[in-house]
């Protein structure tokens, strides 16, 4: 006797991997899905990856995947730009207030492109981590999914400029479009509301922030993809020089009760990943790598020892602790010791990449919520409620897929949280 | 069955087609194939030009031809229920990587929009197949990934069958003293599995079998049929579907006599170190003496090509609990941890600093060079590379090795699969069943079977109840998608499966062998025995077989032949080369969307035509393509071997085996090898694109027009 | 290899290390972000990170005689950069701190200056000295007239004890530094004996600060303690430069305010007062900054701030000509500068000895390296 399928839709807030599998998943086993992504697309913070690890896949190879079952399944409703303003209720029946920003972009929208094209406004590109730019209305990439255009309300002239509405030939740009808010029924929650990237400017003596040539490994990511603001094309951001000298140091605020105590698990593969992009981008580059414990369990083992084995790469056993802008060459210079051979060791670095790690994505108007101290939803929710992915616990691509996989089977059935 | 009276082509003016081609000299090729004038509208998407389509629908018209945009978007708007069959030609893609208003792109369009129409001629009404659905969940090991699993289906209102081969549920987690924390307090918690496996027993929904293995399965998801053998005889019982949750073996001591294991006296595994501890006092096997001090030795047989080349993932934590106890026991007692990464990610890291903050504990990374005994039953250590900053010599008590784990797949023996490719779970490395690694780790190589926990990857008993909670969803949702006779991953909800015309077999078993899901089962003749239910709907098996017998409703090789013959090929002399391309629709067609998108410009001597997987490829369209005049074919697919992305797993790779047959023939018919390209193309490799298709125009260029160009119709 | 070296942890020492000052060793997991920040250390063989786990393994040989442990100057750098708060700082200080009963020779008086409760023989015993020797001078009678403190204590008398407890303290803490020397040996033997530049190359970074002024966390530190150390300098020259005065030409105590050796004593003592002023009111006031002060430090500071004191009120007392407090105020100065000098190799004062031995240790290995 399985149990009936329930009577309002399982509603996941964030439409990152995990939200888009937890809906997805859900959806497939005979419930109703809705999904509030408070981006105007999906995709969360894999689409800003260039490949994922080990196999340096595209991101998009599941995606789109998961975005055709989004498409071709009635029972799944998407609501982008949306924020939740509130939940009440219980199991069963939740309450859920759902803010929908001013839809000044509409679904008339064929993303043609030609509104970006006379747009006078240029805009800091988010997307790319505030490297580049792009015009006020603007499509973050060409896959981005809903297949619209945005606007960024600070950025756009409204009505006074008006070129974006004159050129759309499909009427789908509304300047005057208002934000509105609605309520809807859930018969549970999942929230999959993501993280955001540690600050590095945070990081004392790291130079973030301060030397243009020491980026995050989320700004690495951009750089490398061809849709980023280098078009993939790798070179020194100060001045466009050649690099020759790369350097990653991990651990950057995790691992550290200065600022994320934990360990962001995630961080070594991630820089592995990037000296693979690096070995493609700038193959006479020399690459090292220096942490304080590598990190690469089960199968990524082998994706360690792959890149490990490459001549050019190196790993010193030992935490950057102070990087500092070299008027010599332009450069860095990082300071650590070289633990094994007992030296402490200054070199100089074209470009320094922190592995920032990661911290559960702010969440406004779901206060009330159980958080622990450093913001990640605690076990032990009121039942109907489950958290899934990077807003639980720091994790990979493949756990956030089985944790939001386990969090739908929770969602439809009303599990124990 | 073609009804072209019924059908209707629509020309959207939109998007640039309109700007870019000729649409009037389009709209009046549908007249060929016996279909009225195209209709057409300058916003075919938005909500007159729906409306205006909803309205032809509701007059009759059950074929709509939308010449528009790509199938990728707009999928609800242009549906118009399940009697109408909506066929997709992306001409604005088409436009958007070609010169506007240039002969070569109207030649190009309008063969697209022949081939259009040609395709839904030939497309047919899926029926799904629907049966009358076992719906319960078979559970194959009662560990704590089992259990988890069989609750979970349980509380979902489904009926379990968990199948235990010890006489008591709990597996590894029964011999445990503590689990390791995973939040909160940070000291080692109390296992609950005796309280767990009291759940399972009670609970009204899961029937247990003890002391049981699985004797055979058969059938498909929905209906398979196992016979379970248990104490009292053998048992039948059907299910609809099956998690495997059979655990893992920690890695043997006899394996690590480098470490001193089996050859020293107590030296130990982190396993019996913890059967030790939970029988009570923490004491040395050579003479039950109390341990004033213990070595533990990380990575013992892990992260080693000589052994297990992966991490166990669960060793550090491990050792860092075993710490704890010892510690608990003994105040004085101390305790070595010898390791080369301290991997303890995530909020594990917590634990770990506060097992670094007890006196006692003394750590180092160092590589252990020997491991011997030192009198009195005690160990001596060597360790290089320390942190310490020289190799150091450690005497203790006993030693611990803290070995990691093997999948119980590895000795196979655990499903028993009646199945014609092999009775148990595929596997891609290591003996783990396989599965799609990163995007999605539930989809094993056979439909309806889920790997779970500890058996599918190193993973800890936090990890493996989250995966046998996710497991018991994809089963519990295999079987809503089947019961409805939809397909599941990468196709879910296709309803079409692959019929088969016996009378044309000649058992050359290529597609009871090549099917990626092992679908078809062979009677005694090597006759293929199709399961519908356990099909993804990818098409290799119409792709395989030379007596093109398989086809489905909407997908077949007779399709994709009227496709080809349909595109125009001109006369050797007017030097307009055709290349047919043939993509796979999940990564290969929308790497062609983005091009378009980008207004990368693409040769207009390409014809492109996406299929449901590159492993559906028919060698006979490549005839097709150059009987008919053709003078190139290039084949987009995922990437497969080790680090596959194929999301068939094989797809690919089998088309690029046919392919490697295919010279010898061409050969025969002095065609140059070189006509015929698979290249491997992800999803993000739009930019490759125009060099990729540049380079093999180049070649075509090279060698010449087909020379059966002059013969062809 | 020999069998008997087995690494044997003591576990006994690392409980006197957290006792100490050092309750945070454990904590530390070998990342070496305090090497990188640390500005002091050398790049070969760097600290403080190996000494954190050599604390942590209880290897008290190592710590003991190591130059490093006393090359670190307690900048706090690594410990306001230390990811896991294992105040790499602070355990080193430790270690110092329990070193100076280590090297100490005899080791008993070591002891004693780890111990509260030993404050009162350590003090009992110069007060009877110096009371039998105002006895033995003047009966303890507080001389009338001009306040010359030589009426009370003669030179000879004041000199004879003092040169005594000079000779005693130079004796001890050459014994004390070679004992130290001897271990520094042992562990990282010497690539060359120190010739004159080693030497003068640690003088000179020792008079100049250098090492103080690379502090980035604890920049104050440099002030302090400039001030307190050229302060103490001029005072001590102060005192043998008297000596000469009275020697060699018949100069008396006490000496005019205008008098060159006059304005550098007391130019010493207001630089030091100064020094030893915003030491502790730093001390106090940031106590994170400055890093824990252990027993030993406090006990130090708080003798040199009372010896100052008591040198700056007798001179006042002095002036202000008021003999009933004078005599006594002096006689108390007498007990603390005896203190001092007399204890030297025992206290924190003992910092001087090792961290010149130490550097100059450090300087004629790195040389030939």
């Amino acid at each position: 006797m399985a149990t009936p399928a329930p009577k309002y839709p399982v509603v996941v807030i964030g439409g990152g991997i995990a939200g888009i599998t937890a809906a997805v998943e859900a959806a497939e086993c005979g419930a109703k899905a809705v999904l509030l992504e408070k981006r105007a697309h999906l995709g969360g913070r894999v689409a800003r990856m260039h490949k994922y690890f080990p196999k340096l896949c595209a991101p998009y190879c599941g995606l789109e995947l998961n975005f055709r079952r989004i498409r071709e399944n009635p029972d799944i409703t998407v609501y982008a730009r949306a924020e939740v303003a509130g939940i009440s209720g219980q199991y069963g029946d939740f309450t859920v207030k759902v803010k929908l920003q001013p839809e000044m972009v509409n679904a008339k929208c064929t993303a043609c492109g030609k509104c970006a094209e006379a747009c006078p406004v240029e805009r800091q590109d988010h997307y790319n981590y505030g490297m580049g730019t792009t015009r006020a209305i603007y499509m973050p990439h060409p896959m981005a999914f809903p297949q619209w255009y945005n606007i960024s309300r600070k950025a756009c002239r409204g009505k006074e400029c008006n070129k974006c509405v004159e050129v759309c030939a499909y009427g789908a740009i509304d300047l005057d479009a208002r934000e509105t808010v609605f309520e809807m029924k859930a018969h549970s929650i999942v929230l999959a509301t993501g993280w955001d990237p540690y600050n590095g400017a945070k990081l004392q003596g790291l130079s973030f922030g301060v030397s243009p040539n020491v980026i995050s490994n989320v700004m690495m990511e951009r750089l490398a993809s061809p849709e980023g603001p280098t078009k993939g094309k790798l070179l020194r951001p100060s001045d466009g020089k050649e690099i020759r000298e790369v350097v990653f140091a991990q651990c950057a605020g995790s691992r550290d009760e200065n600022h994320l105590p934990y360990c962001s698990s995630v961080c070594c593969l991630a820089s592995l990943k990037h000296a693979a992009y690096v070995r493609e981008a700038a193959p006479d580059a020399n690459i090292s790598i220096y942490y304080i414990d590598i990190r690469t369990p089960g199968k990524y083992e082998r994706f360690y020892h792959k890149i490990a084995a490459d001549p050019k790469v190196t790993l010193i056993k030992g935490k950057i602790a102070k990087a500092e802008h070299d008027p010599e060459t332009g450069g860095v210079i990082v300071t650590a010791e070289d633990v094994l051979a007992g030296k402490k060791v200054t070199r100089r670095a074209d470009l320094l990449v922190i592995a920032t790690g990661m911290q559960p994505a702010a969440h406004n108007g779901i206060a009330g919520l159980k958080t622990d101290e450093q913001g990640f939803f605690a076990d032990g929710l009121a039942r109907g409620i489950y958290a899934a992915g990077a807003a639980r616990l720091p994790q990979d691509v493949s756990a956030t897929i089985m944790d939001a996989t386990a969090a739908a089977l929770k969602a439809v059935y009303g599990g124990r949280p | 069955m073609t009804q072209a009276d019924a059908m209707k082509v629509y020309i959207c003016t939109g998007c640039d087609i309109g700007a870019s081609v000729d649409v009037d000299k389009l709209a009046k090729l549908p007249a060929q194939f016996g279909v009225a004038e195209a209709g057409r509208h300058p916003f075919l998407c938005g909500e007159a030009g729906v409306q205006m389509l909803r309205k032809d629908v509701s007059q009759g018209a059950n074929r709509v031809l939308i010449a528009a945009c790509s199938g990728r978007v707009y999928a609800d708007r242009f549906d118009f229920g399940k009697d109408v069959l909506v066929e997709r030609t992306a001409l604005r893609e088409a436009a958007w990587v070609s010169a506007p208003n240039d002969a070569d792109t109207q030649l190009l369009v309008e063969d697209y929009l022949k081939m259009g129409i040609v395709k839904l001629q030939k497309t047919g009404k899926p029926e799904p197949y629907i049966r009358e659905l076992d719906e319960k969940i078979l559970v194959v090991g009662g560990g704590i990934a089992g259990m988890t699993a069989a609750l979970a289906a349980a509380d979902a209102g489904r009926g379990v069958l968990l199948v235990e081969k010890e006489a008591a549920l709990g597996g590894f987690l029964r011999k445990l003293k503590k689990r390791f924390p995973v939040d909160g307090v940070w000291e080692p918690v109390e296992t609950g599995i005796a309280a767990k496996a009291d759940e399972v027993n009670n609970h009204p929904s899961i029937k247990v079998f003890l002391s049981s293995e699985i004797a055979s399965v058969s059938g498909q998801p929905g209906e398979f049929d196992v016979t379970v053998k248990t104490p009292q005889g053998e048992v039948a019982v059907r299910a609809g579907a099956i998690v495997q949750a059979t655990g893992f073996k920690p890695y043997e001591i006899a394996k690590l006599a480098h470490l001193g294991g089996g050859t020293v006296d107590n030296v130990i595994t982190s396993a019996r170190f913890e059967e030790i501890a939970a029988a009570g006092k923490i004491l040395r096997p050579s003479d039950s003496q109390e341990p004033s001090s213990v070595a533990f030795i990380q990575c013992a047989g892990s992260r080693d090509e000589k052994h297990l080349p992966y991490c166990s993932s669960f060793c550090c934590m491990t050792s860092l609990k075993q710490a704890r106890y010892i510690r608990e026991q003994n105040p004085n007692a101390k305790v070595y941890i010898f390791y080369r990464d301290m991997r303890t990610p995530g909020k594990y890291e917590l634990f770990y600093k506060k097992m670094q903050d007890d006196d006692g504990v003394f750590m180092t990374k160092g590589d252990v060079e020997s491991v011997t005994g030192a009198g009195n039953g005690g160990v001596e250590i060597v360790v290089k590379n320390t942190l310490l900053g020289e190799t150091i010599r450690v005497k203790a008590d006993m030693a611990v090795l803290a070995a990691g784990m093997e999948s119980a797949a590895k000795n196979g023996g655990a499903l028993h699969l009646t199945y014609r490719q092999g009775p148990e779970l595929p596997e891609l490395n290591y003996g783990f069943p396989d599965s799609h690694f990163v995007c999605f780790p539930y989809e094993t190589r056979r439909t309806g079977i889920y790997a779970a926990g500890a058996v599918r990857h190193p993973m800890d008993a936090a990890q493996s109840e989250i995966d046998a909670t996710g497991a018991a969803l994809k089963a519990i949702q295999c079987i809503t998608l089947a019961a409805a006779g939809r397909s599941g991953h990468p196709r879910s909800g296709d309803t079409s499966y692959p019929e088969i015309a016996f009378e044309r077999c000649t058992q050359c078993k290529r597609c009871t062998e090549e099917c990626p899901y092992g679908m078809y089962d062979e009677d005694a003749k090597a006759t293929p025995q199709p399961n519908p239910l356990r099909c993804r709907r990818c098409g290799t098996c119409m792709g395989a077989c030379p007596q093109r017998i398989i086809s489905f409703k909407n997908y077949s090789v007779d399709m994709f032949s009227a496709m080809i013959k349909a595109i125009g090929v001109p006369g050797e002399e007017e030097n307009r080369p055709r290349v047919l391309i043939l993509a796979c629709e999940n990564d290969s067609m929308p790497a062609f969307d983005m091009a378009a998108k980008l207004r990368l410009k693409l040769s207009p001597h390409i014809r492109v035509i996406g299929l449901r997987c590159l492993g559906s490829l028919n060698m006979v369209w490549l005839g097709d393509a150059f009987a008919k005049g053709l003078d190139g074919v290039l084949l987009f697919g995922c990437k497969f071997g080790d680090e596959y992305q194929c999301h068939n797993m094989k797809g690919s790779e089998l088309a690029s085996e046919r392919l490697s047959k295919l010279e010898e023939t061409l050969g025969r018919m002095s065609l140059e090898p070189e006509r015929v390209r698979f290249v491997p193309l992800a999803i993000d490799d739009a930019h490759a694109l125009p060099g990729i298709i540049g380079d093999f125009m180049k070649v075509i260029e090279r060698v010449g027009p087909n020379p059966f160009k002059e013969f062809a119709d | 290899m020999d069998k008997a070296e087995y690494l044997e942890p003591d576990l006994a020492f690392i409980a006197r290390l957290k006792r100490a000052g050092g309750e945070s060793v454990k904590k530390c997991f070998q990342c070496a972000t305090c090497v990188a920040v640390c500005d002091v250390t050398q790049s070969d063989k760097p600290f403080p990170r190996k000494e954190m786990i050599w604390a942590q393994w209880g290897l008290k040989d190592k710590l003991f005689y190591n130059a490093d442990v006393w090359l670190c100057h307690q900048c706090g750098d690594c410990t306001m950069h230390c990811p896991r708060g294992a105040n790499p700082s602070e355990v080193l200080a430790a270690v110092r701190s329990l070193s100076l009963a280590e090297h100490a020779v005899p080791g008993f008086l070591g002891n004693m200056h780890s111990s509260p409760a030993a404050l009162v023989p350590l003090f009992a015993f110069p007060i009877a000295v110096l009371l039998l020797a105002a006895m033995y001078a003047n009966g303890l009678a507080i001389p009338a007239g001009e306040i010359i403190y030589s009426r009370f204590f003669p030179l000879a008398v004041i000199d004879s004890i003092f040169i005594s407890a000079a000779l005693f303290a130079l004796i001890t803490s050459a014994l004390s530094v070679k004992k130290f020397w001897g271990g520094m040996k042992r562990n990282a033997p010497q690539k060359a004996a120190p010739d004159a530049a080693a030497v003068f190359g640690a003088l000179k970074d020792i008079l100049f600060h250098k090492k103080f002024a690379q502090c980035r966390a604890n920049k104050p530190r440099y002030t302090g303690h400039l001030l307190v150390f050229f302060g103490f300098l001029a005072l001590f020259a102060t005192t043998n430069l008297v000596m000469l005065y009275h020697y060699l030409l018949g100069r008396e105590t006490p000496l005019a305010l205008g008098d060159p050796v006059k304005l550098l004593g007391n130019a010493g003592a207001l630089a030091a007062f100064a020094g030893v002023s915003y030491i502790i009111a730093r001390r106090l006031a940031a106590p994170k900054e400055t890093g824990n002060a252990t027993y030993q430090d406090w006990t130090f500071i708080l003798i040199l701030y009372a010896a100052i004191i008591t040198g700056i009120l007798a001179e006042s007392a002095r002036l202000a000509n008021i003999p009933a407090a004078a005599y006594p105020v002096y006689f108390t100065h007498l007990v603390f500068v005896f203190f001092l000098i007399a204890y030297l190799p025992f206290s924190k004062f003992a910092h001087m000895l090792y961290r010149t031995a130490a550097m100059i240790y450090a300087a004629s290995n790195s040389k030939t390296s």
